[in-house]
């Protein structure tokens, strides 16, 4: 593998490692903090994706472990802030505050498309 | 003067009430720490002023609220009895993983591979009284062997079983708490947060154990109702579970003499075992029905473990059975090797013995066409890749065996993967909890909003980098 390529790897699993690590669901600069986090490991892996498609780095049994490991780890996050998201929308619902409108893909509509292109760019 | 006195009894009374909320301020104090409590407020209404009509205003308490709210309430009852499906899952399923011995330095592997091995140096000298006895107490070992997992298995069930009940004791001892508090709501409605701090505290416990929901009633009483709605506490009413063993009936067992399957059934007799997906009980029950039941068999499945020492005998047998015991004309038909209880398909690997009555020489080597070795050599090759004869699921025994201990280290890596992520996804719940308790939700509906959104963008980000992982992975798969 290339050794930038590597890197860009290895410091998004760090990025996606630390964000879960300091999650707190009640501090909000923490869950921002994290969200950050979260969108640097998101370049860093655009980065190494560009790489990849670019045929720079070559496919290994090892790359594809490290990858799925990863992934292992995004899936967990996931669950946890899943969980959050579930947990303030039944609040959101429950006190009787105007509820964030969502897109079919579960997402607040009005926030999507301005952060899918940040974290694509 | 009857002013003057008028305002001194106001004056006198509004100390009362202010005492009053001190008391309550000190008594939050005091349970910060307290499972279940709280945090309570006196509320306070103004008296109305009328100088000429007699009335006097003043201050008057109009009794407590308590800050608790029952959806975040049941959020954490919901998240924690699944963190206790998940702990007991990967309990139990550890402890059936550490039978399976996947290092090839024990059990059942290693004897089977000694039993092959013991096949092909009998191929190689097929006559020789030594290799023949080598290949007897090879087939001994792999008999002990597979008897000693059942057997393990079978233990491990048992230790379920009375984990089971010692956890339907507690549910049964926390319901008889919950009816408590319903009597004392009946007869004393006015608002009590150390009695409430109970409930609450048992209905957490509760929620470690078993999957519920519960009903707030008009006269303050607590219904608590299992995962499929069969009550578990009504008003001044408990029913009672209990933990017992059955095979089931419906639908009709395709193998009646199994191993039962544990059952919780209420105090009607009625079978609620399928109500309780998750808790504590919901994972032992799990792992003792489901996975216990795939190796071990029940109603309505053979077992795998069973499966696998049968077709090894049966497989092993009609070759030694099919030849004779040497190249000589009218030598004798081979003998089994191994026997089982054949009146019961889920017992076959606890029953699985070396044929008692075979001895070295009754042994065949020589295969129906008259081949030498020709068994022997047939009975060496039933592990390798690409062998048919002994083939389950289209695999062969020594393939079959690594699926079983694979299935199930897979299942204890599932629950211990969920485990850990579940205690993270309580802590979080439980956080979030203590954040709200305390405060008036109405006013917090717009922080609720921003944390919404501050989540909202996080799961975002990592549907994103879940997708470019996804992405680049397929990418590895086509280059590879």
């Amino acid at each position: 593998m290339q050794p930038t390529a590597h890197r860009h790897l290895e410091r998004a699993r760090s990025g996606i490692r630390q964000a879960l690590s300091g999650w707190d669901a009640a501090d909000l600069p923490q869950v921002q903090s994290s969200c950050q986090l979260l969108t640097a490991a998101a370049s860093d892996l655009r980065l190494f994706e560009s790489a990849v498609r670019a045929g720079e780095v070559p496919a290994t049994a090892e790359l594809c472990s490290s990858i799925l490991a990863v992934k292992k780890e995004v899936i967990e996050a996931t669950r946890v802030v899943d969980a959050c998201v579930a947990f303030h929308r039944g609040l959101a619902a429950r006190t009787g505050g105007a509820p964030p409108v969502y897109n079919a893909e579960g997402c607040i509509a009005e926030e999507s498309a301005g952060l899918e292109s940040e974290v694509h760019a | 003067m009857s002013n003057i006195l008028a305002s001194l009894t106001n004056a006198g009374n509004a100390l009362d009430v202010f005492e009053q909320a001190l008391s309550v301020v000190q008594n939050n104090v005091n349970n910060s720490s307290t499972p279940g409590y709280a945090t309570q407020t006196l509320n306070l209404v103004a008296e109305p002023l009328v100088v000429t009509g007699g009335l006097t205003g003043g201050v008057a308490s109009q009794g407590l609220q308590d800050s608790r709210d029952d959806y975040v309430e049941e959020q954490v009852q919901q998240q924690t009895s699944t963190l206790g499906l998940y702990t007991a899952q990967a309990q139990a399923t550890g402890t059936i993983q550490s039978f399976f011995d996947v290092t090839g330095t024990g059990g059942v592997p290693t004897a089977l591979n000694n039993l092959l091995s013991a096949f092909s140096a009998w191929s190689a000298s097929p006559t020789d009284p030594t290799a023949e006895q080598t290949v007897l107490s090879s087939a001994q070992s792999v008999a002990t062997s597979i008897n000693g997992l059942a057997n393990s298995l079978s233990s491990t069930s048992q230790q379920l079983d009375t984990q089971i009940s010692s956890t339907v004791s507690q549910i049964n001892s926390i319901a008889a708490q919950i009816q408590q508090y319903n009597q004392q709501e009946l007869k004393s409605p006015t608002p009590d947060p150390g009695a409430e701090a109970n409930l609450y505290a048992a209905l957490d416990n509760l929620s470690q154990l078993t999957n519920f929901s519960t009903v707030k009633q008009a006269d303050g009483t607590i219904t608590v109702m299992l995962g499929g709605g069969d009550p578990l506490v009504i008003g001044t009413q408990v029913n009672d579970l209990s933990a017992s063993d059955a095979v089931a009936t419906n639908p009709p067992p395709t193998y009646p003499n199994s191993p039962p399957s544990a059952v919780i059934t209420d105090s009607q007799g009625n079978d609620v075992t399928s109500q309780i997906t998750s808790g504590q009980l919901g994972g032992l029950l799990d792992t003792r029905n489901r996975v216990l039941g795939s190796l071990l068999g029940n109603a309505q499945q053979q077992g795998t473990l069973n499966q696998f020492a049968q077709t090894l005998a049966d497989t092993v047998n009609q070759i030694l059975e099919s030849g004779t015991v040497s190249t000589t004309a009218g030598a004798a038909a081979g003998t089994a090797l191994f026997t089982y209880d054949t009146t019961n398909a889920t017992n076959v690997a606890a029953s699985l013995a070396l044929n008692p009555a075979i001895t070295p020489s009754e042994l065949a080597p020589v295969d129906s066409s008259g081949n030498a070795n020709g068994n022997a050599q047939q009975l060496a090759d039933l592990g390798n890749a690409g062998n048919t004869a002994g083939n389950i699921n289209g695999m062969n025994l020594v393939q079959f065996l690594a699926q079983m201990a694979s299935d199930i280290g897979q299942e204890n890596q599932t629950a211990t993967t969920n485990q850990n992520t579940q205690q993270q996804i309580v802590a979080q719940a439980t956080t979030l909890r203590n954040q709200v308790s305390g405060v008036s939700l109405d006013a917090q509906a717009t922080d609720v909003l921003q944390f919404q959104r501050a989540y909202q963008a996080s799961a975002q980000v990592l549907t994103v980098i879940n997708d470019m992982l996804d992405t680049t992975i397929n990418m590895m798969t086509v280059t590879t």
